[in-house]
């Protein structure tokens, strides 16, 4: 990703990149459910949405973490308070057989909108093509500045994650929205509107075969699965995987947006996949979330979430090259966790806990089970935070499905 | 790993005099380590030649010596106390100099007394350039091209092999006494001359120098199950060539991408976990190339550094307490952050304002000195600013070095013209933002300020933007100041006073006071919490700023 990027934007957006200030003068104001209002100026598309307010810690990344799938429906705010620094990078990466066709998380903003205390308005960095004013301009994304970001930050740390409504320009002088108003992301599937509509292949050359379930999948899980030589199938989330399980190595579910129950349909087909087929499968933040309902564990919507990329998790058991009470900071963002239950449900067993919060962070199937199952809450592919887990994870993974063919 | 039982008594070794190069920071994390192994129910035994400093006072150890820092003088102390560990990581390059010098007479290993908090060969490996050169390229972590010299015609050789620019810098020396940057053989000559006099072991580095690239500081803390974390990114707004210590430096890291990010942590972890095995603090530099982020490992410190005082008062999160705590034993999932007293030590504080550090020279106190600034560290103190925005933070540190800055300019308004000026900052002086801030003034364009310092253009943008709010400001007087300019000049660091001079007409700092306290723009005070106000602080801080 460190390779020079040729390609220019054409001068109507580079004009563009360096006049954001005149955006600035236009009102906004971000309104909760609780009743608070925010008031400041808008950034990037002047208009009005609906969405989930929620926090994020992480410093550097808003260009990952607002591409990133799992932000779909959410009003973002950032607690950093200078935002756009480093401006946007061109987005399309050549897609060979070893990159999945984009540098970011996705190919777009997936974010309903962003809060941001200071956005700048001028940027540098050496791959930087545009503002982040113009880039939510071209993905029609309205944005929100000139607000106290760590006051919002507190109220939600207190009263949770709230729905929210970003109005801009005239609307935001008209008073907030009556609360049967507030349009609640958690009701819709959201996971159904950014998966694949059809399958796909990414890598046909790797040696191993690796089937990915996409609940909207972050770009660097499959490109950190296509690196290590695998072969991807990428499937729709609901896919019937036990139809054409026979032709695969191993089984990955990936992150996603949204409340995990609007899921079940891939849990209960999941439920058979474990009972029939010993082959590892592996799944991060609700793709976790999906191999513990299909375990028999609850996930349930926690306050505020964990936002960011300074989460400690301690390991339970031990994997591999995972030793049990050893810790590690791993990158997050996820809403709702899995319940922990005494006891565990027969053949399954805690992998990681939240250092500040104990809640599950990982689950795995016992050694005894004959199933070689595991699933974790936060990030290890990162983009955007540390890296600390990626390779011991993905070893995990992929290691053990080339040593089986 | 719980607390190593065995550790009955401490002996901390302070830093000495206070010079150029070494302050306070050392005084600070001193006090703070000693507080730190007394709560732990240690008996701490404190040895400094300095007795103007706080870990000096009686309250602060069970036994205080102020004895030179010889090896006599530990062996005095070792005789008259039955002590279990030494922990030489508090007190700068001094104390581990000391450190080694006692264990190469064997006179730990007499005592029975251990080294907490670093090992010997971690000492040696930092500290002898070539040792941290094969180091580095064993783990894959880049270095700039170099050679170790022992005598005056080998740094002439390698030299010519390296090729223009190049470091000089002599082997355990502190704050880079004695280095410098040479460009041509004369300069050379002279540098390999002075080099190989101020180093102990006549010893120098022969180094390309990257001048230009942008310079990075990262603080990290370790402990016995080998968990690294890092607690702070410092920026350094002045590129490679000013030492860190004169250096207008920022934390968090600005203009770093997230992946440009990750790398540079990755290695810093490789890097101190290569070091050694020990548990405590540890300070990395890094070189960035700006056009293509490739990284270059400058050094690695396994102690508590000058940076992790002000990394510590950045992030609220008290590096030389923990890493204290690490030394006898205690791992981090097993301590508790110190402001929110209920979530996990273990952990990598985030930031939700902007710090700026200032250095402040004497050069009038010193005349004839040389006051470019280079490898060698002139600065006799700093000051530091909390700000929710750079501007801000920038313009409080400039208000407080005590030179009558009232923000970023209206201090010794330079007569240059803006060729002049631009001519002038090619060269790193200590007054050297405030002549890019004149030339943004009178017109020179960020691009032209940026080839001639360096320096990255995000920050040239800010000051830009600085210029840009004091040029409204001088259309109006007190008067017909509107509301939201005044606002915006709050927000960006404009102290009263610096309004008062700008506005047209005679006006005072009291006047805009009462202005802007009758329109109800007031301080507000934020916290300083680790966290981002992700958890409730119990023990926080707080600073000032202008927000709605």
């Amino acid at each position: 990703m460190t390779t020079r990027l040729i390609f220019r934007l054409p001068s109507k957006y580079r004009s563009l990149s360096t006049h954001a200030r005149s955006s600035t003068s236009i009102p906004a104001t971000l309104h909760l459910k609780t009743g608070q209002s925010f008031s400041g100026y808008s950034f990037g598309t002047p208009r009005s949405i609906f969405g989930e307010t929620v926090f994020s810690t992480s410093i550097t990344s808003y260009t990952e973490s607002m591409t990133d799938p799992s932000y779909r429906g959410q009003i973002l705010v950032f607690t950093t308070p200078l935002i756009g620094n480093y401006g946007v990078p061109h987005n399309i990466a050549p897609r060979d057989s070893h990159d999945v066709g984009v540098v970011l998380e996705s190919s777009g903003i997936q974010c309903a909108a962003v809060v941001v205390a200071d956005v700048a308005e001028k940027f540098s960095h050496y791959t930087a093509i545009e503002s982040l004013h113009t880039w939510c301009s071209r993905y029609n994304v309205p944005g929100l500045t000139g607000v106290d970001t760590r006051a919002i930050t507190r109220l939600l740390r207190d009263q949770g994650t709230t729905l929210g409504r970003l109005a801009v320009g005239d609307d935001a002088a008209l008073p907030p929205p009556k609360e049967d108003e507030y349009w609640d992301p958690s009701q819709e599937n959201l996971v159904d509107q950014i998966s694949t509509k059809e399958p796909y292949v990414l890598n046909p050359a790797g040696d191993v075969r690796i089937a990915v379930l996409d609940f909207g999948a972050k770009a660097n899980i499959l490109r950190a699965l296509v690196r290590r030589g695998a072969t991807v199938t990428v499937l729709p989330w609901n896919y019937d995987f036990n139809a054409i399980r026979n032709g695969f190595d191993g089984l990955f579910l990936t992150n996603g947006p949204g409340d995990p129950q609007q899921c079940w349909s891939a849990a209960h087909k999941l439920r058979v996949t474990l009972d029939e087929w010993q082959k590892p499968i592996f799944g991060i933040c609700m793709g976790h979330q999906i191999i513990g309902m299909a375990a028999g564990l609850d996930a349930y919507r926690m306050t505020f979430g964990n936002r960011g990329h300074n989460q400690p998790v301690l390991a339970l058991a031990s994997s591999r090259s995972i030793r049990a009470g050893r810790v590690y900071v791993t990158s997050q963002n996820h809403q709702y966790a899995l319940r922990l239950q005494e006891p565990f449900p027969e053949g399954w067993e805690p992998f990681f806990i939240n250092c500040n919060d104990s809640s599950v962070e990982g689950i795995k199937s016992t050694s005894d089970s004959g199933r070689r199952v595991f699933g974790v809450q936060f990030h290890p592919e990162s983009a955007g935070g540390p890296l600390d887990t990626m390779e011991v994870l993905y070893y995990s993974f992929v290691l053990p499905l080339r040593s089986h063919t | 790993m719980p607390k190593d039982n065995s550790i009955k008594s401490v002996l901390i070794i302070g830093s000495g005099p206070i010079i150029i190069g070494q302050a306070c920071e050392f005084d600070y994390s001193g006090s703070q380590a000693a507080r730190s192994l007394r709560e732990e129910g240690i008996e701490v035994i404190l040895i400094n030649s300095n007795p103007a400093t706080i870990m000096t006072d009686p309250m602060m150890a069970d036994k205080v010596y102020l004895l030179p820092l010889t090896v006599e003088s530990i062996e005095q102390i070792l005789q008259e106390n039955n002590i279990s560990a030494v922990l030489p990581t508090m007190g700068g390059q001094t104390a581990l100099n000391l450190c080694k010098e006692a264990d190469e007479l064997g006179i730990w290993e007499k005592y029975n007394c251990r080294l907490i908090g670093v090992d010997v060969a971690a000492i040696d490996t930092a500290e002898d350039r070539e040792q941290f050169r094969q180091l580095m390229v064993k783990i894959g972590v880049k270095v700039a091209p170099s050679h170790v010299a022992n005598s005056f015609l080998e740094g002439k050789e390698f030299a010519q092999q390296i090729g223009f620019p190049l470091v000089i810098r002599p082997s355990f020396t502190l704050g880079g006494t004695g280095g410098g940057f040479v460009h041509d053989k004369t300069e050379l000559d002279e540098a390999l001359k002075n080099g190989l006099e101020a180093s102990p072991i006549h010893e120098v580095l022969v180094e390309k120098a990257v001048l230009g690239w942008k310079e990075y500081e990262l603080e990290l803390l370790r402990d016995q199950k080998d968990n690294v974390v890092i607690i702070c990114t410092v920026e350094n707004l002045d590129p490679m060539g000013v030492h860190t210590g004169d250096s207008i430096t920022v934390a968090p890291a600005m203009t770093l991408s997230d992946t440009a990010f990750q790398d540079m942590r990755n290695q810093a972890m490789l890097m101190m976990r290569s070091l050694g095995n020990f548990s405590g603090g540890c300070n990395v530099q890094f070189a960035q190339n700006p056009v293509t982020e490739e990284l270059i490992a400058v050094e690695i410190n396994p102690r508590v550094s000058r940076s992790s005082a002000l990394a510590s008062k950045a992030t609220g999160y008290p590096i030389a307490k923990i890493a204290a705590k690490l030394a006898i034993g205690y791992s981090l999932d097993e301590l508790k952050n110190q402001i929110t007293g209920t979530t996990s030590a273990y952990f990598e504080p985030a930031l939700d304002y902007v710090i700026v550090k200032m250095p402040r020279w004497n050069f009038d106190k010193f005349k004839g000195a040389n006051d470019t600034l280079g490898l060698q560290m002139k600065s006799v103190g700093e000051v530091m600013a909390i700000g929710r925005s750079f501007t801000e933070a920038i313009q409080k540190a400039c208000q407080s070095l005590e030179n009558d800055a009232l923000g970023l300019g209206y201090y010794g308004k330079s007569l240059m013209k803006s060729e002049e000026l631009v001519e002038y900052i090619k060269t790193p002086k200590w007054d050297r933002i405030f002549r890019i801030k004149d030339a943004l003034m009178q017109g020179s364009t960020v691009k032209s300020i940026a080839q001639a310092t360096g320096i990255d253009k995000w920050f040239l943008y800010q000051i830009q933007k600085i210029c840009t709010i004091e040029k409204d400001i001088a259309n109006y007087a007190l008067e017909t100041l509107p509301v939201e300019l005044l606002k915006e000049a709050k927000k960006n660091g404009f102290s009263d006073a610096q309004i008062a001079k700008i506005l047209q007409g005679n006006c005072t700092d009291e006047l805009v006071y009462e202005k802007r306290k009758s329109l109800g723009i007031t301080r507000v005070y934020k916290m300083v919490d680790t966290c981002s106000a992700e958890f409730a602080a119990k023990t926080p801080y707080f600073y000032s700023t202008f927000e709605n």
